[in-house]
């Protein structure tokens, strides 16, 4: 990696949009290039005080009245319901199913809350910008050519390999008897945390398996989104995050998932 | 819904660079959206509602200011910003922002619109590239290189900034 390829790939190297073998080249190029390090710093402070100093701004109350009059007045069919806030529904495990607009019922109590919090206010991930990040990352390790970090079939090869690299272990198990044959690992990065990507085949399709250790406590079920014609399937257990992600179709990549949660 | 439509506000408030104009865009589009919401079939709501925001942004500047589109980046950057209310600045608001954080917000606005579109959604919405791309409807390179100019000329207003702070 040179200064020109360094200065045309940096941007992308602060907002994590390389590939790890990109961005683990421009981090060796900038630790001893200092023009270049100098322009990695003064990147990454024009970031946080971007982040930190733009204004959020946020809609009026008079506004948020004005705009949910107008939604009203579409018609009977629209599904506006009342003004009152209403209780939360339960968390419907299909993503998609959550985006209605009887979400807008809540309106001016929620705009109230947003006053009060402050448009500094970064909500944590998602679960929706936790799957555009995992989809990223596989979409990435099938573009970039960067599919394994180590190509093995062999569990007691790849779980090692993870050793060192992370600081947590990562049970690795090869499913090739079940039809899901390992084919490596690779060091990637979901929302800017390292997570394990355990790669497998099945026929013409990869399933990446990401795999991280989760900040809150407790289990959570399974989910499943999909983005761009790919789907994921999400869990915790045991502390960890997992997410398998593919292009597969949905009963076969809801069969590997099944094999991994019931594992050990 | 309401979280992407307050991000729609703020991308049509940032785009247009006053209250007004902003409401008016930002309820137009959501309500054109809510009319073809049964329609819409994709899987990320809140790029889709960025999307017709500033779709109907663009709209507007072309019907009423067609200059801000076409002008050329170097003229606008140490051009004044666009006077206006800032009537949904809360007090808090007010009291964090100090002569800096008011100078960053000003050379952002002073971009040209294509840059601080970018600039905006990358920053401040946090989407990626693909998403910004999908939003602006422009090659993922394209979203590259208008970043990468837009921090430049931030950069580079600063810089020039505290050269002036030091010499007074």
């Amino acid at each position: 990696m040179n200064c020109s390829e360094t200065k045309r790939l940096i941007d992308a190297y602060v907002d994590n949009e390389l590939d790890l073998r990109g961005a683990l080249e421009i981090e060796e190029h900038v630790a001893r290039c200092p023009g270049c390090g100098e322009e990695e710093r003064a990147l990454r402070e024009l970031q946080a005080s971007a982040r930190a100093n733009l204004i959020r701004y946020a809609p009026s109350a008079e506004f948020e009245a004005r705009l949910r009059d107008a939604l009203r007045a579409e018609g009977p069919t629209v599904p506006v319901g009342s003004a009152e806030p209403s209780p939360a529904p339960p968390r419907p495990v299909h993503l998609r199913r959550a985006w209605g607009w009887a979400a807008l019922a809540p309106f001016a109590a929620a705009a109230a809350l947003l006053v009060v919090v402050g448009p500094r206010f970064w909500p944590p991930p998602s679960e929706g910008s936790v799957a555009d990040a995992v989809i990223a990352a596989h979409v990435r390790s099938l573009l970039a050519n960067h599919l394994t970090d180590v190509a093995s079939s062999d569990q007691h090869t790849v779980k090692p390999w993870f050793q060192g690299k992370l600081d947590y272990s990562v049970s690795v198990t090869d499913w090739a008897a079940e039809g899901y044959p390992l084919a490596g690992g690779r060091l990637d990065y979901v929302e800017d945390t390292p997570a394990a990507a355990l790669v497998y085949r099945r026929a013409q399709h990869v399933v990446n398996l990401f795999v991280w250790p989760s900040k809150r406590a407790g289990d959570e079920p399974l989910k499943r989104l999909s983005r761009r014609g790919y789907s994921a399937y999400c869990w915790a257990k045991d502390g960890m995050h997992y997410w398998a992600v593919s292009d597969l179709n949905e009963a076969e990549l809801q069969k590997f998932v099944e094999l991994v949660r019931h594992q050990g | 819904m309401l979280p992407h439509m307050r991000a729609g506000y703020n991308l049509a408030r940032w785009l247009l660079r006053n209250d007004q104009d902003a409401e008016d865009v930002t309820q137009e589009a959501i309500v054109r959206a809510f009319r073809f919401f049964d329609g819409f079939s994709g899987d990320n709501p809140r790029a889709w509602l960025l999307t017709v925001v500033r779709n109907s942004a663009y709209s507007f500047l072309q019907q009423n200011r067609a200059r801000e589109l076409a002008t050329e980046f170097d003229e606008v950057l140490h051009s004044e910003p666009a006077s206006n209310g800032r009537t949904s600045e809360t007090p808090e608001v007010l009291v964090l922002r100090s002569a800096q954080q008011r100078f960053l917000n000003e050379a952002v606005e002073g971009l040209p619109v294509e840059f601080r579109e970018v600039f905006v959604l990358r920053e401040l919405e946090g989407l990626s590239y693909k998403e910004i791309a999908d939003v602006a409807r422009i090659p993922i390179g394209t979203v590259m290189s208008r970043l990468s100019r837009a921090r430049r000329q931030l950069q580079a207003a600063v810089a020039c900034r505290e050269q002036a702070g030091s010499a007074s």
